[in-house]
């Protein structure tokens, strides 16, 4: 099974991991761990691949938006610091 | 390969991706906006190349994501012009409060079963504000730093309170005199106890006017009740009688209950017949009776459903020729195409409240917004101010309270919110989300997002997938 554990920032998704969450036990698809400042989402419980193709798009999705933000946080923060620090 | 898997190879010669937020749609494509609000559409395949930092400078979306800024080249000319953009949409964060609201009296003479003021009925004796307490109210609305001020009566019915109302304005005018700021007055009223001398003071001062219709008589008269006869009628009549001597339209509002919810088309063909050239759709508020009577709500699916048909049916109208927008649709479409405030203090980030409103009760109680009075008035008082006869200007505007709102409404620290691609259009009202949540917290996920987040995808589809006469109406509404 391809991306058997995605891992995620906790900080900023909250929610939408909540709603994933509920989301993911609710069809079985997988198993969500605590790692700290991450959750980590094990595909490889499951045991069959996911048939949600819903869920899967937004499995990547928000694996997608953590690894951008990771990206974008450095870069905001000097936009930030540009637009209001001139006030 | 997955999309997380492109995004991961970091090859960021070419160019360095600017913070963006996104979203997939329906068809596959995505839809992307960065922090000063620039958006654009991009299919699965540039989308993928975006984030491996495969797109090349010969292909149209490398062009059009230079220009908006969702990526550079290296120069530092993207960083500042978004800078530039995002100081302009939240340069109200810094200007005072500029939306003053005056509770003159708790008093009406109309019975409206959605009032969420929680107003006296008729007959029933009601608190009304002093001369004092209105003398102390104009001094604190006219230390707020911000250079413009608008001074907001409401009630209950104001025009019941008519001498206190002449008193601040000229009052306020007096003051002026030598604080020298741009002032405007609006009387949010009913209409029903208007006189011939207070038409007169209305147009001699520049008083705008906001009041309510909520359709044909039959629909108007289903929750606005008077002691005898029809309340639309009387309004229908005051309303010729005011424009003709002041020369001047009042603002219509409409609140949507769910008598008028699929009757949307008849009000809209009633507003045209009454010679307005838009109506704001307003959903009903969750305060003061109309939560009490869950007799006049509908879900937010309900309500979506309906406003969407009937921005349709808008839409049908203008592309007949004839001019007439949604002024809630208006307001969006100007933060898309704008990165100018446009002074819509419900709907902001951070949130208006207190920051840019401040709303005057009765008895001098400050209030970061009419909200906070209303749940104030059934008994919650938690989002009190302060009094202002107690308290100076200065000890107002930086409570505490103002703090809390502004600390929970900032999006980058909404989770929800950080994600949203619609963000920059948006904002949050953290009292309305206590109102709803009965908590006051960072938590975006409520009936008031999901209504926004539904309007804007119909909005940014209609301009992805606008011809060039729709164009011209959407981007006719936001001159």
């Amino acid at each position: 099974m391809p991306n058997s554990i995605l891992k995620l920032s906790k900080n900023v998704y909250n929610l939408d991991i909540i709603r994933l969450a509920i989301l993911s036990f609710k069809s079985g698809a997988c198993k969500i761990n605590d790692l700290g400042n991450q959750w980590s989402i094990d595909l490889s419980v499951m045991k069959e691949p996911i048939q949600n193709d819903e869920l899967l798009r937004r499995l990547d999705e928000f694996s997608l938006r953590a690894s951008l933000e990771e990206r974008f946080a450095t870069e905001r923060d000097s936009i930030i610091a540009l637009a209001f620090g001139q006030k | 390969m997955t999309i997380q898997d492109y995004a991961t190879s970091d090859n960021s010669s070419l160019y360095k991706l600017m913070p963006f937020a996104f979203e997939s749609l329906p068809d596959g494509d995505f839809f992307l906006s960065g922090l000063a609000g620039d958006h654009a559409f991009l299919n699965k395949k540039d989308f993928n190349d975006l984030v491996s930092y495969g797109l090349t400078p010969d292909r149209k979306a490398f062009i059009e994501l230079e220009s908006k800024k969702l990526i550079t080249t290296g120069s530092k000319a993207a960083r500042m012009m978004t800078a530039s953009g995002l100081l302009s949409r939240k340069a109200f964060t810094f200007s005072g409060p500029r939306l003053h609201i005056v509770v003159i009296t708790r008093g009406c003479n109309c019975h409206c079963d959605y009032c969420h003021a929680s107003s006296f009925s008729p007959g029933e004796v009601a608190p009304q504000m002093t001369i004092e307490v209105a003398a102390a109210t104009a001094r604190t609305i006219m230390s707020s730093p911000s250079r413009e001020i608008t001074v907001e009566f409401q009630g209950g019915e104001p025009s019941l309170a008519w001498e206190t109302i002449r008193f601040m304005v000229d009052y306020i005018r007096l003051l002026n005199v030598k604080a020298g700021k741009s002032i405007s007055f609006v009387l949010c009223t009913n209409l029903l106890f208007l006189n011939q001398g207070m038409i007169k003071y209305i147009a001699k001062r520049g008083i705008e006017i906001s009041t309510s219709l909520d359709g044909p008589a039959d629909l108007h008269d289903l929750h606005r009740h008077i002691p005898s006869g029809s309340a639309h009628d009387l309004f229908m009549e005051n309303l010729k009688l005011l424009e003709s001597k002041t020369s001047k339209k009042a603002s219509l509002l409409l609140t949507v209950t769910c008598g008028n919810l699929r009757e949307l088309r008849r009000v809209i063909d009633h507003y045209i017949e009454c010679d307005r050239y838009g109506i704001f759709i307003r959903a009903l508020n969750p305060f003061g009776r109309a939560v009490i009577d869950k007799n006049l709500g509908y879900t937010v699916e309900e309500f979506t459903d309906a406003y969407i048909d009937a921005l349709e049916y808008i839409l049908g109208i203008n592309r007949s020729g004839r001019e007439f927008r949604e002024f809630m649709i208006t307001l969006f479409l100007k933060r898309i195409y704008s990165s100018f405030d446009d002074g819509f203090v419900d709907l902001k980030f951070p949130a208006g409240a207190g920051l840019s409103v401040l709303l005057y009760d009765f008895n001098g109680d400050v209030y970061p917004s009419d909200e906070a009075r209303m749940m104030a008035a059934v008994g919650d008082t938690r989002l009190k101010i302060g009094n202002v006869q107690l308290m100076s200007g200065e000890e107002i505007r930086s409570s505490p309270i103002i703090k809390q709102i502004l600390a929970t409404s900032i999006p980058s620290l909404i989770p929800g919110c950080t994600s949203c691609p619609y963000a920059p259009y948006c904002g949050v009202d953290p009292i309305k989300i206590y109102s709803e949540t009965g908590e006051f917290t960072q938590f975006a996920e409520t009936g008031e997002c999901q209504k926004n987040r539904t309007i804007l995808r119909w909005l940014f589809n209609k301009i992805r997938n606008a011809d060039d006469q729709l164009k011209h109406i959407l981007l006719g509404w936001t001159a």
